[in-house]
């Protein structure tokens, strides 16, 4: 599967649409209806100061896809990737058996959106998702966590043979931890979880999972931030050389969304 | 039923704000330059513009979880007027697109239009 390149930079715009039919009455009342199969999502994505190769990876897409025809994939670059991040029990979150999951645990920033994951067996045990995305991206996975006796606690990201995880000691207190992540290869799958040590009970808020190196702010999910189906905006792909190996552009990309 | 959503700081709208309030008045005019008006709606209904500048990634997200949640236009929410605190219990967004620009690290903005249901 095609994917758009890992190449993001500041400013960027994110449009969501909704189609909402109405039939307004003469004394201003409405009517309406959600069209709920006409929605989309648009990127307008500004380039300044790419390298020839950068930009290179960006022609050599839109060349591939023929501008609009084609599809690919999009790893939304201003996302939580992941899905339902405070819903641990929804079916996108994949588990070992033995690992025993209570919502509705206060959290860190003044809700009660924390899980209490609780490992009753001796081994380690994980809780993940798998997402269409390129192993060779570098992610940032981060949560908050706490645990009352103490733990290590493991983030992870793993694709075919490979794992990048990386162990953090918490304690009582709430603690954001962050792992920078690159699985590397040619997978088109990743795994993106937490271990918790055996006869561990811990209480995680914001797995967060986003295209970059650091993590940002925690953005509360729910239909995540990969994309298989999008699509170039338009046929037309400009390209501005300001200098030598200095590159401008503005992309749009859409999807169904 | 749903509520719009507050920043961290507890505040719903930023400055500048505007806040619209409109009446639907029906004119005819006669050849002799005699009118006659009417109401066309029976009360006057309110809009609220809403223009947010550096929201950081949080603020962002859960701004644009309530757009979905209400389907853009489609669904219906209670508003509190940030003028007076008087709560409008039946309101919608006014568009079906909702504009994210992402300027920075926590310098989001966007621009979200309330407005008051005739039912």
């Amino acid at each position: 599967m095609a994917y758009f390149p890992q190449i993001a930079q500041f400013p960027g715009t994110r449009r969501v649409r909704r189609r909402t039919v109405g039939s307004e009455a003469m004394d201003g009342s409405i009517v309406k209806y959600a069209d709920s199969g006409a929605g989309e999502i648009e990127w307008e994505l500004s380039y300044a100061g790419l390298t020839d190769q950068e930009w290179g990876a960006i022609r050599e897409l839109f060349e591939a896809c023929e501008g609009r025809l084609e599809t690919f994939t999009f790893v939304d670059p201003f996302a939580n990737l992941l899905k339902s991040s405070e819903d641990l029990g929804a079916a996108v979150w994949l588990k070992d058996a033995g690992l025993g999951l209570a919502a509705g645990i206060a959290d860190p920033l003044g809700g009660s959106g924390a899980t209490r994951i609780t490992n009753q067996g001796a081994e380690a045990r994980a809780i993940w998702q798998e997402l269409p995305a390129p192993a060779s991206f570098r992610y940032a996975v981060s949560a908050y966590a706490r645990c009352d006796a103490g733990a290590r606690l493991t983030l992870f990201a793993e694709a075919g043979a490979t794992k990048a995880s990386k162990e953090f000691a918490i304690g009582p207190e709430w603690r954001r931890i962050v792992h920078s992540a690159q699985p590397g290869g040619t997978e088109e799958e990743v795994q993106f979880g937490v271990i918790v040590p055996g006869g561990a009970a811990v209480d995680v808020f914001g797995l967060q999972v986003e295209a970059q190196p650091g993590a940002s702010a925690y953005k509360r999910s729910g239909a995540g931030g990969v994309y298989v189906n999008a699509r170039f905006a338009e046929d037309v792909l400009t390209v501005n050389t300001d200098g030598p190996g200095l590159n401008s552009a503005r992309v749009r990309i859409r999807t169904a969304g | 039923m749903s509520s719009f959503p507050r920043l961290k700081t507890g505040a719903v709208v930023q400055y500048p704000a505007t806040r619209t309030v409109g009446y639907a008045t029906e004119v005819f005019r006669f050849l002799d330059g005699a009118e006659q008006r009417y109401r066309a709606r029976g009360s006057e209904t309110r809009r609220w513009v809403i223009r947010l500048e550096l929201l950081d990634e949080t603020e962002l997200a859960a701004l644009e979880e309530f757009f979905e949640s209400m389907e853009g236009a489609f669904g219906r929410f209670a508003f509190e007027d940030p003028w007076d605190g008087k709560q409008y219990p039946d309101c919608s967004l006014e568009g079906d697109e909702f504009e994210a620009e992402m300027l920075g690290e926590t310098r989001a903005k966007t621009s979200l239009v309330v407005r008051e249901n005739r039912s």
